[in-house]
Protein backbone atom coordinates (compact mmCIF):
# COMPACT_ATOMS: atom_id res chain seq x y z
CA UNK A 1 0.00 0.00 0.00
CA UNK A 2 1.54 3.17 -0.74
CA UNK A 3 2.00 5.72 1.54
CA UNK A 4 -0.69 8.24 1.28
CA UNK A 5 1.67 11.21 3.02
CA UNK A 6 3.92 10.99 -0.42
CA UNK A 7 0.46 12.05 -2.09
CA UNK A 8 -0.70 14.77 0.37
CA UNK A 9 2.19 15.74 2.82
CA UNK A 10 1.05 18.58 5.21
CA UNK A 11 -0.04 17.70 8.02
CA UNK A 12 -3.84 18.62 9.37
CA UNK A 13 -4.96 18.99 12.69
CA UNK A 14 -7.43 16.16 13.05
CA UNK A 15 -10.76 17.03 14.52
CA UNK A 16 -12.74 13.99 13.38
CA UNK A 17 -10.80 11.45 11.61
CA UNK A 18 -13.59 8.55 9.98
CA UNK A 19 -12.36 4.91 9.98
CA UNK A 20 -12.41 3.50 6.52
CA UNK A 21 -13.43 -0.61 6.98
CA UNK A 22 -12.23 -1.32 3.77
CA UNK A 23 -8.76 -1.86 1.42
CA UNK A 24 -8.73 1.45 -0.84
CA UNK A 25 -7.26 0.91 -4.08
CA UNK A 26 -4.24 3.61 -4.84
CA UNK A 27 -6.99 4.95 -7.55
CA UNK A 28 -9.58 5.68 -5.06
CA UNK A 29 -7.29 7.21 -2.38
CA UNK A 30 -6.32 9.69 -5.57
CA UNK A 31 -9.35 10.50 -6.49
CA UNK A 32 -10.88 11.43 -3.05
CA UNK A 33 -7.61 13.81 -2.49
CA UNK A 34 -8.57 15.16 -5.82
CA UNK A 35 -12.07 16.00 -4.61
CA UNK A 36 -10.95 17.75 -1.54
CA UNK A 37 -10.75 15.38 1.30
CA UNK A 38 -8.00 14.68 3.57
CA UNK A 39 -6.31 10.54 4.10
CA UNK A 40 -4.18 9.51 6.54
CA UNK A 41 -3.00 5.88 6.51
CA UNK A 42 -2.81 4.22 9.78
CA UNK A 43 -1.45 0.53 9.39
CA UNK A 44 -3.63 -0.88 6.79
CA UNK A 45 -6.55 1.06 7.96
CA UNK A 46 -7.24 4.51 6.11
CA UNK A 47 -8.97 7.67 7.85
CA UNK A 48 -10.81 10.13 6.40
CA UNK A 49 -10.98 13.83 7.83
CA UNK A 50 -14.16 14.63 8.57
CA UNK A 51 -14.44 17.92 10.43
CA UNK A 52 -18.39 17.62 11.02
CA UNK A 53 -21.43 15.52 10.28
CA UNK A 54 -22.94 16.27 7.29
CA UNK A 55 -18.81 16.24 5.97
CA UNK A 56 -19.06 12.51 6.97
CA UNK A 57 -22.07 11.40 5.07
CA UNK A 58 -20.61 13.47 1.78
CA UNK A 59 -18.08 11.07 2.09
CA UNK A 60 -19.59 8.26 2.54
CA UNK A 61 -21.80 8.67 -0.32
CA UNK A 62 -18.62 9.91 -2.67
CA UNK A 63 -16.66 6.69 -1.34
CA UNK A 64 -19.81 4.35 -2.61
CA UNK A 65 -20.30 5.70 -5.86
CA UNK A 66 -16.08 5.19 -6.14
CA UNK A 67 -16.29 1.52 -5.12
CA UNK A 68 -19.10 0.95 -7.08
CA UNK A 69 -17.21 2.85 -10.02
CA UNK A 70 -14.57 0.33 -10.18
CA UNK A 71 -16.59 -2.77 -10.00
CA UNK A 72 -18.18 -1.41 -12.71
CA UNK A 73 -15.11 -0.76 -14.41
CA UNK A 74 -14.31 -4.22 -14.32
CA UNK A 75 -17.75 -5.07 -16.74
CA UNK A 76 -16.31 -2.55 -19.24
CA UNK A 77 -14.43 -4.44 -22.52
CA UNK A 78 -10.02 -2.90 -22.08
CA UNK A 79 -9.40 -0.51 -24.54
CA UNK A 80 -7.13 -3.37 -26.58
CA UNK A 81 -6.72 -1.28 -30.01
CA UNK A 82 -4.10 0.82 -28.16
CA UNK A 83 -1.06 -1.63 -27.71
CA UNK A 84 2.38 -1.05 -27.49
CA UNK A 85 4.15 -2.89 -29.58
CA UNK A 86 2.55 -0.72 -32.40
CA UNK A 87 4.17 2.12 -30.79
CA UNK A 88 7.84 0.59 -30.69
CA UNK A 89 8.02 -0.88 -33.45
CA UNK A 90 7.18 2.44 -35.09
CA UNK A 91 10.11 4.01 -33.25
CA UNK A 92 12.43 1.52 -34.46
CA UNK B 1 -8.79 -8.26 -30.39
CA UNK B 2 -10.20 -9.38 -27.21
CA UNK B 3 -12.60 -11.97 -27.11
CA UNK B 4 -15.07 -9.47 -25.20
CA UNK B 5 -14.67 -6.93 -27.77
CA UNK B 6 -15.83 -8.65 -30.35
CA UNK B 7 -18.43 -10.47 -29.30
CA UNK B 8 -20.05 -7.63 -26.79
CA UNK B 9 -21.86 -4.97 -28.67
CA UNK B 10 -20.30 -2.97 -25.72
CA UNK B 11 -17.28 -1.19 -26.67
CA UNK B 12 -14.17 0.04 -24.76
CA UNK B 13 -14.43 3.50 -23.05
CA UNK B 14 -13.83 4.68 -19.58
CA UNK B 15 -16.26 7.07 -16.67
CA UNK B 16 -15.17 9.84 -14.38
CA UNK B 17 -17.47 10.58 -11.90
CA UNK B 18 -18.82 14.46 -12.19
CA UNK B 19 -20.99 14.14 -9.29
CA UNK B 20 -23.25 11.94 -7.42
CA UNK B 21 -25.39 11.06 -9.68
CA UNK B 22 -23.60 11.58 -13.58
CA UNK B 23 -20.20 10.69 -15.13
CA UNK B 24 -18.60 11.48 -17.87
CA UNK B 25 -17.81 8.08 -20.60
CA UNK B 26 -15.14 8.88 -23.22
CA UNK B 27 -14.96 6.21 -25.55
CA UNK B 28 -11.53 4.89 -27.04
CA UNK B 29 -12.32 7.63 -29.48
CA UNK B 30 -12.05 10.83 -27.31
CA UNK B 31 -15.87 11.13 -28.08
CA UNK B 32 -17.84 11.89 -24.85
CA UNK B 33 -21.18 11.73 -23.53
CA UNK B 34 -22.36 13.18 -19.90
CA UNK B 35 -24.66 10.51 -18.54
CA UNK B 36 -26.63 9.91 -15.70
CA UNK B 37 -26.07 6.79 -13.34
CA UNK B 38 -28.97 5.30 -14.06
CA UNK B 39 -27.89 5.50 -18.15
CA UNK B 40 -24.20 4.52 -16.93
CA UNK B 41 -25.34 1.27 -15.33
CA UNK B 42 -27.84 0.29 -18.30
CA UNK B 43 -25.36 1.00 -21.28
CA UNK B 44 -22.93 -1.36 -19.13
CA UNK B 45 -25.75 -3.63 -18.08
CA UNK B 46 -28.46 -3.61 -20.45
CA UNK B 47 -27.55 -1.54 -23.42
CA UNK B 48 -30.51 -2.51 -25.46
CA UNK B 49 -32.60 -0.75 -22.70
CA UNK B 50 -31.60 2.51 -23.27
CA UNK B 51 -34.04 4.31 -25.12
CA UNK B 52 -33.53 4.68 -28.64
CA UNK B 53 -32.03 8.42 -28.96
CA UNK B 54 -29.23 7.87 -26.64
CA UNK B 55 -28.55 4.74 -27.98
CA UNK B 56 -27.63 6.36 -31.17
CA UNK B 57 -26.12 8.85 -29.64
CA UNK B 58 -23.49 6.44 -28.00
CA UNK B 59 -23.37 4.41 -31.22
CA UNK B 60 -22.60 7.05 -33.14
CA UNK B 61 -19.43 8.11 -30.12
CA UNK B 62 -17.78 4.41 -30.15
CA UNK B 63 -19.65 3.13 -27.00
CA UNK B 64 -21.63 0.61 -28.81
CA UNK B 65 -21.37 -1.58 -31.59
CA UNK B 66 -24.82 -1.55 -33.94
CA UNK B 67 -25.90 -5.24 -34.76
CA UNK B 68 -24.85 -4.57 -38.33
CA UNK B 69 -21.80 -1.97 -37.57
CA UNK B 70 -19.32 -4.41 -39.46
CA UNK B 71 -16.76 -1.62 -40.16
CA UNK B 72 -16.60 0.02 -36.26
CA UNK B 73 -13.38 -1.67 -35.44
CA UNK B 74 -11.48 -0.95 -38.34
CA UNK B 75 -13.03 3.17 -37.56
CA UNK B 76 -12.00 2.99 -33.62
CA UNK B 77 -8.41 2.07 -35.01
CA UNK B 78 -8.42 4.94 -37.60
CA UNK B 79 -9.83 7.48 -35.30
CA UNK B 80 -6.90 6.79 -32.50
CA UNK B 81 -4.12 6.99 -35.79
CA UNK B 82 -5.60 10.05 -36.38
CA UNK B 83 -5.25 10.92 -32.72
CA UNK B 84 -1.52 9.73 -32.50
CA UNK B 85 -0.27 11.07 -35.62
CA UNK B 86 1.91 13.52 -34.23
CA UNK B 87 3.63 10.88 -32.24
CA UNK B 88 3.81 8.26 -34.96
CA UNK B 89 4.64 11.14 -38.34
CA UNK B 90 8.07 11.62 -37.27
CA UNK B 91 10.10 14.32 -34.52
CA UNK B 92 8.73 17.87 -35.73
CA UNK B 93 9.99 20.07 -33.53
CA UNK B 94 13.67 20.07 -33.23
CA UNK B 95 15.04 22.78 -30.65
CA UNK B 96 18.81 23.97 -30.65
CA UNK B 97 20.15 25.45 -27.75
CA UNK B 98 23.16 27.45 -29.09
CA UNK B 99 24.12 29.45 -25.51
CA UNK B 100 22.90 28.93 -22.01
CA UNK B 101 23.64 32.20 -21.79
CA UNK B 102 21.63 35.33 -20.51
CA UNK B 103 21.48 38.46 -19.19
CA UNK B 104 19.04 37.54 -16.51
CA UNK B 105 19.29 36.11 -13.36
CA UNK B 106 15.77 34.61 -12.78
CA UNK B 107 15.53 32.58 -9.41
CA UNK B 108 13.28 30.11 -11.09
CA UNK B 109 15.19 29.70 -14.21
CA UNK B 110 16.98 26.30 -14.63
CA UNK B 111 19.33 27.14 -17.23
CA UNK B 112 20.66 29.89 -17.63
CA UNK B 113 24.40 31.21 -17.40
CA UNK B 114 25.87 34.71 -17.14
CA UNK B 115 27.40 36.62 -19.90
CA UNK B 116 30.80 36.02 -18.95
CA UNK B 117 30.69 32.14 -18.42
CA UNK B 118 32.15 30.51 -21.31
CA UNK B 119 31.99 26.82 -22.22
CA UNK B 120 28.21 27.12 -22.37
CA UNK B 121 28.21 27.46 -26.10
CA UNK B 122 27.75 24.90 -29.27
CA UNK B 123 30.38 24.74 -31.94
CA UNK B 124 29.86 25.26 -35.62
CA UNK B 125 30.21 21.47 -35.97
CA UNK B 126 27.79 20.64 -33.70
CA UNK B 127 25.10 23.18 -35.05
CA UNK B 128 25.83 21.68 -38.85
CA UNK B 129 26.02 17.69 -37.38
CA UNK B 130 22.77 18.90 -35.74
CA UNK B 131 20.96 20.25 -38.62
CA UNK B 132 21.59 16.87 -40.74
CA UNK B 133 19.86 14.67 -38.25
CA UNK B 134 16.78 17.23 -38.46
CA UNK B 135 16.50 16.06 -41.76
CA UNK B 136 16.66 12.40 -41.25
CA UNK B 137 13.13 12.96 -39.50
CA UNK B 138 10.24 11.61 -41.80
CA UNK B 139 7.98 14.34 -40.77
CA UNK B 140 6.66 16.44 -43.81
CA UNK B 141 6.80 19.68 -41.83
CA UNK B 142 9.89 20.84 -39.24
CA UNK B 143 9.67 23.15 -36.95
CA UNK B 144 13.23 24.88 -35.36
CA UNK B 145 13.33 26.14 -32.38
CA UNK B 146 16.19 28.39 -30.86
CA UNK B 147 16.22 28.06 -27.39
CA UNK B 148 18.72 29.24 -24.80
CA UNK B 149 20.00 30.96 -22.24
CA UNK B 150 19.26 33.74 -24.87
CA UNK B 151 19.80 32.45 -27.78
CA UNK B 152 20.33 36.10 -29.52
CA UNK B 153 23.43 36.09 -27.84
CA UNK B 154 25.15 33.98 -30.36
CA UNK B 155 23.00 35.20 -33.48
CA UNK B 156 25.72 34.24 -36.06
CA UNK B 157 25.37 30.23 -34.81
CA UNK B 158 21.37 31.04 -35.23
CA UNK B 159 21.82 32.52 -39.02
CA UNK B 160 24.51 29.55 -39.58
CA UNK B 161 21.61 26.85 -38.57
CA UNK B 162 19.00 28.66 -40.56
CA UNK B 163 21.06 28.80 -43.91
CA UNK B 164 22.41 25.15 -43.98
CA UNK B 165 19.02 24.34 -43.25
CA UNK B 166 17.43 25.71 -46.29
CA UNK B 167 20.27 24.69 -48.30
CA UNK B 168 19.26 21.19 -47.09
CA UNK B 169 16.39 22.10 -47.85
CA UNK B 170 16.31 22.72 -51.31
CA UNK B 171 16.75 18.76 -52.09
CA UNK B 172 13.99 17.72 -49.08
CA UNK B 173 11.21 20.59 -49.45
CA UNK B 174 9.73 20.15 -46.10
CA UNK B 175 7.65 23.01 -44.90
CA UNK B 176 9.79 24.58 -42.27
CA UNK B 177 9.26 27.05 -39.79
CA UNK B 178 11.93 28.79 -37.36
CA UNK B 179 11.39 29.99 -34.29
CA UNK B 180 13.83 32.26 -31.60
CA UNK B 181 12.93 32.11 -28.01
CA UNK B 182 14.42 34.97 -26.74
CA UNK B 183 14.63 37.96 -24.20
CA UNK B 184 14.52 40.45 -27.23
CA UNK B 185 16.77 42.44 -25.56
CA UNK B 186 19.66 41.91 -27.85
CA UNK B 187 17.45 42.59 -31.14
CA UNK B 188 18.47 44.54 -33.47
CA UNK B 189 17.36 46.21 -36.86
CA UNK B 190 19.73 43.64 -38.50
CA UNK B 191 18.72 40.41 -36.44
CA UNK B 192 15.15 41.61 -37.80
CA UNK B 193 15.94 42.17 -41.58
CA UNK B 194 17.43 38.70 -41.30
CA UNK B 195 14.56 37.59 -39.58
CA UNK B 196 12.31 39.11 -42.06
CA UNK B 197 13.68 37.76 -44.76
CA UNK B 198 14.28 34.09 -43.80
CA UNK B 199 10.49 33.85 -42.39
CA UNK B 200 11.86 33.20 -38.86
CA UNK B 201 9.43 34.44 -35.71
CA UNK B 202 10.13 35.07 -32.32
CA UNK B 203 8.36 33.96 -29.15
CA UNK B 204 9.33 35.88 -25.63
CA UNK B 205 8.57 35.74 -22.35
CA UNK B 206 6.04 38.71 -20.94
CA UNK B 207 4.85 37.78 -17.71
CA UNK B 208 3.00 40.61 -16.97
CA UNK B 209 2.79 44.30 -15.81
CA UNK B 210 6.03 45.97 -15.15
CA UNK B 211 6.38 45.26 -11.69
CA UNK B 212 5.56 41.54 -11.80
CA UNK B 213 7.94 40.72 -15.01
CA UNK B 214 11.06 43.08 -13.54
CA UNK B 215 10.23 40.56 -10.41
CA UNK B 216 10.15 37.48 -11.87
CA UNK B 217 12.90 38.67 -14.40
CA UNK B 218 15.70 40.51 -12.56
CA UNK B 219 18.38 42.62 -13.94
CA UNK B 220 20.67 45.37 -12.27
CA UNK B 221 19.29 47.63 -14.46
CA UNK B 222 15.65 46.50 -13.62
CA UNK B 223 14.10 47.12 -16.95
CA UNK B 224 13.70 43.92 -17.97
CA UNK B 225 10.10 44.75 -18.87
CA UNK B 226 10.39 47.78 -20.64
CA UNK B 227 13.53 46.36 -22.84
CA UNK B 228 11.54 43.19 -23.93
CA UNK B 229 8.70 45.22 -24.70
CA UNK B 230 11.27 47.64 -27.35
CA UNK B 231 12.20 44.10 -28.95
CA UNK B 232 8.37 43.51 -29.58
CA UNK B 233 7.92 46.79 -31.21
CA UNK B 234 10.55 46.75 -33.22
CA UNK B 235 10.05 43.27 -34.82
CA UNK B 236 6.11 44.07 -35.49
CA UNK B 237 7.86 47.26 -37.17
CA UNK B 238 10.22 45.25 -39.41
CA UNK B 239 9.02 42.13 -39.37
CA UNK B 240 5.08 42.41 -39.45
CA UNK B 241 2.09 42.73 -36.63
CA UNK B 242 2.02 39.25 -36.15
CA UNK B 243 6.20 38.54 -35.61
CA UNK B 244 6.27 37.79 -32.01
CA UNK B 245 4.10 35.61 -29.66
CA UNK B 246 4.68 35.64 -25.88
CA UNK B 247 4.36 33.14 -23.15
CA UNK B 248 4.35 33.94 -19.32
CA UNK B 249 4.78 31.97 -16.31
CA UNK B 250 3.17 31.62 -13.11
CA UNK B 251 5.00 32.66 -9.74
CA UNK B 252 4.16 33.22 -6.59
CA UNK B 253 4.16 36.75 -7.41
CA UNK B 254 1.77 36.41 -10.14
CA UNK B 255 -0.78 34.70 -7.92
CA UNK B 256 -2.43 37.71 -7.26
CA UNK B 257 -2.89 39.97 -10.37
CA UNK B 258 -4.46 37.10 -12.93
CA UNK B 259 -6.36 39.91 -13.79
CA UNK B 260 -3.86 42.66 -14.54
CA UNK B 261 -1.60 40.07 -16.30
CA UNK B 262 -4.53 39.53 -18.27
CA UNK B 263 -4.85 43.02 -19.37
CA UNK B 264 -1.21 43.22 -19.83
CA UNK B 265 -1.46 40.67 -23.25
CA UNK B 266 -4.23 42.85 -24.37
CA UNK B 267 -2.98 46.33 -23.98
CA UNK B 268 0.40 45.25 -25.87
CA UNK B 269 -1.50 43.83 -28.57
CA UNK B 270 -1.38 39.84 -28.48
CA UNK B 271 -3.95 37.62 -29.16
CA UNK B 272 -3.09 34.87 -27.29
CA UNK B 273 -1.80 34.47 -23.66
CA UNK B 274 -0.55 31.45 -22.29
CA UNK B 275 -0.90 30.49 -18.94
CA UNK B 276 1.59 27.99 -17.39
CA UNK B 277 2.25 27.18 -14.22
CA UNK B 278 5.72 26.77 -12.97
CA UNK B 279 7.81 23.56 -13.72
CA UNK B 280 9.44 21.69 -11.13
CA UNK B 281 12.83 21.61 -12.60
CA UNK B 282 16.01 22.39 -11.84
CA UNK B 283 16.82 25.69 -10.06
CA UNK B 284 12.76 26.18 -9.63
CA UNK B 285 13.20 22.83 -7.89
CA UNK B 286 15.62 23.78 -5.39
CA UNK B 287 13.62 27.02 -4.83
CA UNK B 288 10.11 25.32 -4.83
CA UNK B 289 9.69 27.22 -1.38
CA UNK B 290 9.90 30.64 -1.59
CA UNK B 291 8.69 30.60 -5.66
CA UNK B 292 6.21 27.24 -5.49
CA UNK B 293 2.66 27.26 -4.77
CA UNK B 294 -0.20 24.84 -4.16
CA UNK B 295 -2.24 22.92 -7.10
CA UNK B 296 -5.36 24.71 -5.47
CA UNK B 297 -3.26 27.96 -5.70
CA UNK B 298 -2.74 27.82 -9.21
CA UNK B 299 -6.08 26.80 -10.09
CA UNK B 300 -7.85 29.24 -8.48
CA UNK B 301 -5.85 31.95 -10.44
CA UNK B 302 -6.03 30.31 -13.19
CA UNK B 303 -9.95 30.19 -12.67
CA UNK B 304 -9.53 33.78 -12.50
CA UNK B 305 -7.29 34.91 -15.58
CA UNK B 306 -9.63 32.62 -17.93
CA UNK B 307 -12.73 34.35 -17.08
CA UNK B 308 -11.18 37.63 -18.01
CA UNK B 309 -9.74 36.04 -20.75
CA UNK B 310 -13.66 35.73 -21.68
CA UNK B 311 -14.44 39.04 -20.62
CA UNK B 312 -12.01 40.46 -23.22
CA UNK B 313 -13.75 38.28 -25.64
CA UNK B 314 -17.34 39.05 -24.98
CA UNK B 315 -16.34 42.55 -25.73
CA UNK B 316 -15.07 42.26 -29.06
CA UNK B 317 -11.15 41.73 -28.14
CA UNK B 318 -9.80 38.76 -29.71
CA UNK B 319 -8.10 36.81 -27.04
CA UNK B 320 -6.78 33.10 -26.83
CA UNK B 321 -5.92 31.16 -23.60
CA UNK B 322 -3.39 28.76 -24.13
CA UNK B 323 -4.32 26.02 -21.91
CA UNK B 324 -7.78 25.88 -22.03
CA UNK B 325 -7.24 25.76 -26.12
CA UNK B 326 -5.23 22.76 -25.70
CA UNK B 327 -7.40 21.11 -23.11
CA UNK B 328 -10.45 21.51 -25.58
CA UNK B 329 -8.68 20.81 -28.84
CA UNK B 330 -8.31 17.43 -26.80
CA UNK B 331 -12.59 16.98 -25.84
CA UNK B 332 -13.03 18.74 -28.74
CA UNK B 333 -11.19 18.02 -31.85
CA UNK B 334 -10.45 14.10 -33.80
CA UNK B 335 -6.98 16.06 -34.84
CA UNK B 336 -4.48 16.65 -31.85
CA UNK B 337 -3.08 19.66 -31.92
CA UNK B 338 0.58 17.96 -31.33
CA UNK B 339 1.07 19.99 -27.38
CA UNK B 340 4.20 17.02 -26.06
CA UNK B 341 2.94 16.95 -22.98
CA UNK B 342 -0.53 15.68 -23.51
CA UNK B 343 0.42 12.83 -25.70
CA UNK B 344 0.79 9.17 -25.83
CA UNK B 345 3.43 6.82 -25.89
CA UNK B 346 5.05 10.46 -25.09
CA UNK B 347 6.29 13.25 -27.26
CA UNK B 348 9.37 13.48 -25.86
CA UNK B 349 11.78 11.73 -28.60
CA UNK B 350 9.04 10.74 -30.78
CA UNK B 351 7.66 14.27 -31.32
CA UNK B 352 10.55 16.92 -30.15
CA UNK B 353 14.75 16.54 -30.14
CA UNK B 354 16.55 18.94 -28.62
CA UNK B 355 20.46 19.55 -29.56
CA UNK B 356 22.17 20.80 -26.40
CA UNK B 357 25.01 23.02 -26.44
CA UNK B 358 27.02 20.57 -24.23
CA UNK B 359 27.02 18.30 -27.39
CA UNK B 360 24.13 15.26 -26.66
CA UNK B 361 20.43 15.07 -27.64
CA UNK B 362 17.40 15.20 -25.07
CA UNK B 363 14.31 13.81 -25.52
CA UNK B 364 12.48 17.04 -24.24
CA UNK B 365 13.61 20.76 -23.33
CA UNK B 366 12.61 19.67 -19.33
CA UNK B 367 15.01 16.72 -20.16
CA UNK B 368 17.81 19.21 -20.84
CA UNK B 369 17.06 20.92 -18.17
CA UNK B 370 16.75 18.16 -15.26
CA UNK B 371 21.02 17.44 -16.85
CA UNK B 372 21.68 21.22 -15.53
CA UNK B 373 20.79 19.62 -12.10
CA UNK B 374 22.97 16.83 -12.60
CA UNK B 375 20.11 14.37 -13.81
CA UNK B 376 21.24 12.68 -17.34
CA UNK B 377 20.00 10.29 -17.22
CA UNK B 378 17.51 11.33 -20.23
CA UNK B 379 20.14 11.90 -22.83
CA UNK B 380 19.54 10.19 -26.18
CA UNK B 381 23.32 10.33 -27.65
CA UNK B 382 25.65 12.52 -28.76
CA UNK B 383 24.66 15.27 -31.56
CA UNK B 384 25.94 13.45 -34.96
CA UNK B 385 23.94 10.63 -33.76
CA UNK B 386 21.96 9.15 -36.46
CA UNK B 387 18.34 9.38 -36.14
CA UNK B 388 18.00 5.59 -35.91
CA UNK B 389 20.42 5.27 -33.01
CA UNK B 390 18.94 8.05 -31.22
CA UNK B 391 15.42 6.33 -31.63
CA UNK B 392 16.96 2.70 -30.54
CA UNK B 393 18.38 4.19 -27.37
CA UNK B 394 17.67 2.07 -24.48
CA UNK B 395 16.43 5.71 -22.77
CA UNK B 396 13.97 5.87 -25.58
CA UNK B 397 12.52 2.60 -25.15
CA UNK B 398 12.24 3.70 -21.35
CA UNK B 399 10.39 6.89 -22.49
CA UNK B 400 7.98 4.53 -24.95
CA UNK B 401 7.28 1.91 -22.34
CA UNK B 402 6.66 4.03 -20.02
CA UNK B 403 4.22 6.19 -21.12
CA UNK B 404 1.26 3.96 -22.98
CA UNK B 405 -1.67 5.85 -21.02
CA UNK B 406 -4.18 2.24 -21.59
CA UNK B 407 -1.81 0.29 -20.27
CA UNK B 408 0.08 2.08 -17.65
CA UNK B 409 -0.61 0.89 -13.70
CA UNK B 410 -3.25 4.27 -12.68
CA UNK B 411 -4.10 5.57 -16.32
CA UNK B 412 -5.68 2.39 -17.72
CA UNK B 413 -8.78 2.91 -16.21
CA UNK B 414 -8.18 6.68 -16.46
CA UNK B 415 -11.46 8.80 -18.41
CA UNK B 416 -9.17 11.20 -19.87
CA UNK B 417 -6.42 8.01 -20.94
CA UNK B 418 -7.42 9.34 -24.60
CA UNK B 419 -6.62 13.00 -24.38
CA UNK B 420 -3.45 12.57 -21.90
CA UNK B 421 -0.28 10.21 -21.21
CA UNK B 422 2.14 9.52 -18.24
CA UNK B 423 5.14 12.14 -18.71
CA UNK B 424 8.36 10.31 -17.80
CA UNK B 425 10.38 12.77 -17.90
CA UNK B 426 8.42 15.09 -15.14
CA UNK B 427 8.05 11.44 -13.31
CA UNK B 428 11.85 11.14 -13.28
CA UNK B 429 12.01 15.15 -12.53
CA UNK B 430 9.58 14.34 -9.49
CA UNK B 431 10.55 11.24 -8.30
CA UNK B 432 14.10 10.10 -9.60
CA UNK B 433 12.38 7.52 -11.87
CA UNK B 434 10.54 7.41 -15.08
CA UNK B 435 7.99 4.56 -14.17
CA UNK B 436 6.83 6.38 -11.07
CA UNK B 437 2.82 5.80 -10.90
CA UNK B 438 1.46 8.52 -12.93
CA UNK B 439 -1.08 9.11 -9.93
CA UNK B 440 1.28 10.23 -8.11
CA UNK B 441 2.87 13.00 -10.24
CA UNK B 442 2.12 16.86 -10.19
CA UNK B 443 1.53 16.45 -14.19
CA UNK B 444 -1.30 13.74 -13.46
CA UNK B 445 -2.70 15.84 -10.94
CA UNK B 446 -2.90 19.47 -13.05
CA UNK B 447 -4.16 17.67 -16.15
CA UNK B 448 -6.23 15.69 -14.07
CA UNK B 449 -8.35 18.76 -12.50
CA UNK B 450 -7.71 20.49 -16.25
CA UNK B 451 -10.10 17.83 -18.00
CA UNK B 452 -12.23 17.75 -15.18
CA UNK B 453 -12.40 21.89 -14.95
CA UNK B 454 -13.50 21.88 -18.56
CA UNK B 455 -15.77 18.96 -18.63
CA UNK B 456 -17.68 21.27 -16.41
CA UNK B 457 -17.43 24.17 -18.42
CA UNK B 458 -19.00 22.17 -21.44
CA UNK B 459 -21.94 20.96 -19.58
CA UNK B 460 -23.32 24.13 -18.38
CA UNK B 461 -21.80 26.22 -21.54
CA UNK B 462 -24.06 28.93 -23.19
CA UNK B 463 -23.49 29.37 -26.88
CA UNK B 464 -21.04 32.21 -26.28
CA UNK B 465 -18.69 30.04 -24.91
CA UNK B 466 -19.48 26.70 -27.00
CA UNK B 467 -18.46 29.22 -29.93
CA UNK B 468 -15.27 30.26 -28.54
CA UNK B 469 -14.50 26.73 -27.27
CA UNK B 470 -14.77 24.86 -30.61
CA UNK B 471 -12.85 27.90 -32.29
CA UNK B 472 -10.40 27.66 -29.82
CA UNK B 473 -10.25 23.85 -30.26
CA UNK B 474 -9.34 23.77 -33.97
CA UNK B 475 -5.64 22.71 -34.03
CA UNK B 476 -4.87 25.17 -36.94
CA UNK B 477 -5.77 27.92 -34.31
CA UNK B 478 -1.99 27.73 -33.48
CA UNK B 479 -0.16 28.07 -30.30
CA UNK B 480 3.72 28.32 -30.09
CA UNK B 481 3.43 27.00 -26.73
Amino acid sequence: MTNIDLIYSESFPAKVWVDINQPLSLAVQTELIHRGWKLRQLDVCFQAFCPATWSITAFNEILAHLLNDEIMRKKIPPNTPVLLNTFVATSE
Amino acid sequence: MSANYARGELLPFSFHRMDNNSVVAVSATGDYAFLTQQELATLVENPEKLELKKRAELQSKYFLKGASSFGSEELIRSRIAARKETVLAGQSLHIIVPTLQCEHSCQYCQVSRRLEDVGHTMTPTQIDAACVTIFQSPSSALTIEFQGGDPLLRFDLIQRAINLIQTINLVHKRRIRFVITSTLHQLTTEMCEYLRDNQVYLSTSLDGPAALHNKNRPLPTRDSHARTLSGIELARRIIGPHAVAALMTTTKASLAHPEAIVDEYVKNGFSEIFMRPLSLYGFAKRNIKHLGYTLPEFTNFYQKALQRVLEWNAKGTELREGTAALILNKLLSPFDAGYVDLQSPTGSGLAVLVYNYDGYVYPSDEARMLAETGDCSLRLGTIGDSLAELMTSPVMKQLVVTSISTQAAGCKTCAFNSYCGPDPVGAQAEFGEMSTTALLTEHCKRHKWLFEYFFHKLRTADDDFLDIAYRWAHPSGGSDA
